[in-house]
């Protein structure tokens, strides 16, 4: 369950989200869209604990993030909640096995060598990629590298996945099956999903949309939608 | 996946550069190994040749004696000298003073050998020998017993050096010499008999020591007096006394009170000393050279990282969304540090082992003829090389500490967005 009360964020004099309160039963898939600068980064960032500089409060499963602290929230982001970027940033001259592998660097659960293999392999089954897992990462094509994305996502077994843009530098060919292999994945596997997005074919896919129009955030999608 | 195979793998994305910042620092840490061994060679080197060297004096007679009166360097004069303040020791020193020869033949380490040569020698305490004498050897004149003698390692030198490559004799060690007997004729020259007639005794060699004439044998002080006495030559005046001072700051006021006593300074081994402190003082430019070349190593170091670390922003915010602290993120960037730093390190200190083993062959070939083991002064020192080795792996992580830190500060909110 994700809360969020009174949530605001500013960069310097600008006001990037005001007063945003939001509920997000576990299990739940959530698209938000809104114009570019309009908060959406922001506000997954401070959902996935990579930014604490904000007022109000935002729990997940209880926990106040910014209580947490520095080592809480990395701790909570490596257990609790896994990304999905706009830019797969996956490692180069790594092979996309051990790109899939790498939360496993930062989680305190232990696993033996093999248990994480064949974890990791089961990750890019999910995704398709399975017949690349010995490929450098940087010979993937971008929908290639994006569905990757998603496996090192799930290689951490998150109970939240937050996805920013995931399709947004992706040709419609290369977009429809990271989406949907998204709505899959959230159906099939319980996951609440938060994905900020343009992208119809997600938003298609999901149970909730929400606009963040000028810091404050709506539900459904026209400008005349009620405040979350 | 592993935090090791992670971090090799991401040195291996720049296997150019990881080779160039590893051999900046191995230059580094190889010339403060060479430097280093060379400095700390000639400061033993100096320490052994010329021991308590910072705080000696070889008191002599005056040269010139006003008005016939002059003093003598007998047994009350030492025993003056004894009684300064500040003198911790005083060894007296008796030159024989009757012309000595060994006419030699027979078995040399088992070749056939005849030589004659002109013996010069000097009498000195046995306790000056104390720390180069075999245990229990006794370093006196006794009846039915050849004389106990010692020689300089530095005339070794020059005999291995020089001597027997010339005359194909065998090369020999200290050890090996223990026991070697020569007879030595006293009481004439190479080509006459002097006034009284010469008696020949044999003279056994019990030490090899620094503190032993260079070029010549190193006798019982009794001896010496002894034989002086028998041919009418002083038997009571030293030649010189060796005076230590308690300590190296007493040095010069000792000095003083010499001259007051009317006694002279040998200044012929400080001057050897002054020279050895040149040397040492040019290694010590050398061994700064070296640290110098760390520094800039640090600089190569401290600045590649932080261009790998701006570029890798993204890579870093990457880490820090999957859970990795600031601490796993500076820990990072220190550990490829270290990774170039043991490289580095352990590559400079194999490659100044091979250039000091190949410059001390070098050298050794060359000096055959000094006193001085200059081929030893560049030989591997195991403490000297984990030093530099240490040195080499702290300039590579005090490279890396800015970047580091940069890295560790890093808004990973912001660094995504890179």
């Amino acid at each position: 369950m994700i809360e969020l009360r009174g949530v605001g964020r500013s960069f310097g004099s600008r006001r990037v989200l005001d007063g945003i309160d939001l509920d997000v039963p576990a299990g739940q898939r959530v698209a938000l869209r809104g114009r570019s600068g309009s908060g959406k980064t922001t506000l997954l960032n401070l959902i996935g604990g990579l930014d604490a500089g904000y007022t109000g409060e935002v729990r997940v499963d209880g926990r106040e993030l910014r209580e947490l602290g520095e080592r809480g929230r990395a701790r909570y982001r490596a257990e609790t909640v896994a990304f999905v970027f706009q830019r797969a940033n996956l490692i180069g001259p790594l092979s996309l096995l051990d790109n899939v592998m790498l939360p496993q660097l930062f989680s305190k659960a232990r696993r033996t060598g093999r248990d994480s293999r064949a974890r990791a392999l089961e990750a890019l089954d999910a995704v398709g990629l399975t017949p690349l897992a010995a490929a450098p990462a940087g010979q993937l094509s971008g929908g290639e590298a994006q569905r990757a994305a998603l496996a090192r996502a799930l290689f951490a077994e998150p109970r939240i996945l937050l996805c920013d843009e995931p399709t947004g530098s992706l040709d419609e060919e290369s977009a429809r099956p990271v989406a949907e292999i998204l709505a899959r994945l959230g159906s099939d596997r319980g996951l609440t999903v938060i994905v900020a997005t343009h992208d119809r074919l997600i938003s298609e896919g999901v149970q909730r949309r929400l606009l963040l129009r000028d810091g404050r955030l709506f539900e459904g999608e026209g400008e005349g939608g009620l405040p979350a | 996946m592993t935090r090791s195979r992670f971090l090799l793998r991401t040195l291996a994305a720049d296997p150019g550069g990881f080779v160039l910042l590893a051999l900046a620092l191995a230059l580094g840490v190889a010339a403060l190994c060479l430097f280093g061994t060379l400095g700390v060679g000639l400061q033993r080197t100096l320490q052994r040749l010329f021991p308590d060297s910072d705080r000696t004096l070889q008191v002599v007679p005056p040269r010139l004696a006003l008005g016939g009166l002059s003093a003598k360097l007998d047994d009350a004069m030492l025993e003056r000298l004894r009684a300064q303040p500040g003198v911790a020791s005083a060894s007296p020193r008796m030159l024989l003073r009757v012309p000595a020869v060994s006419f030699y033949q027979g078995d040399f380490f088992g070749h056939a050998l005849n030589f004659a040569v002109e013996i010069a020698a000097q009498g000195v305490e046995p306790r000056l020998l104390q720390a180069d004498l075999p245990p229990g050897e006794p370093f006196a004149e006794l009846n039915g017993r050849a004389l106990p003698a010692c020689v300089s390692d530095g005339l070794l030198a020059i005999y291995n050096g020089t001597f027997a490559p010339a005359r194909g004799l065998p090369q020999l060690s200290p050890k090996l010499l223990l026991g070697f007997e020569l007879p030595v004729t006293v009481g004439r020259t190479f080509f006459n008999e002097g006034p009284k007639a010469s008696q020949t005794v044999t003279a056994r060699v019990v030490c090899v020591s620094p503190r032993a004439l260079l070029a010549g044998l190193t006798l019982p002080l009794d001896t010496v007096r002894r034989l002086n006495r028998a041919y009418g030559q002083d038997a009571d005046g030293y030649s010189s006394v060796s005076l230590v001072a308690d300590s190296p700051a007493g040095l010069e006021r000792l000095r003083l009170r010499v001259a007051d006593l009317g006694l002279a300074v040998d200044d012929t081994e400080g001057g050897v000393r002054a020279l050895g402190r040149a040397a040492s003082v040019g290694a010590f430019v050398l061994l700064l050279l070296g640290a110098l070349l760390l520094v800039l190593a640090v600089a190569s170091i401290g600045q590649a990282l932080m261009l790998s670390v701006r570029g890798r922003t993204a890579e870093i915010g990457l880490l820090r969304a999957l859970g990795a602290t600031r601490t796993d993120v500076a820990a990072w960037v220190l550990a490829q540090a270290l990774v170039i730093g043991v490289t580095g390190g352990v590559l400079g200190v194999a490659v100044a082992s091979l250039v000091g083993m190949a410059l001390g062959g070098v050298l050794g070939r060359s000096l055959t003829d000094s006193a001085l083991p200059i081929g030893g002064l560049l030989a591997f020192d195991p403490s000297i090389a984990v030093v530099a080795l240490a040195a080499g792996i702290l300039a590579a992580l005090a490279g890396a500490y800015l970047p580091a830190r940069f890295a560790a500060r890093l808004d990973p909110a912001h660094a995504m967005a890179e």
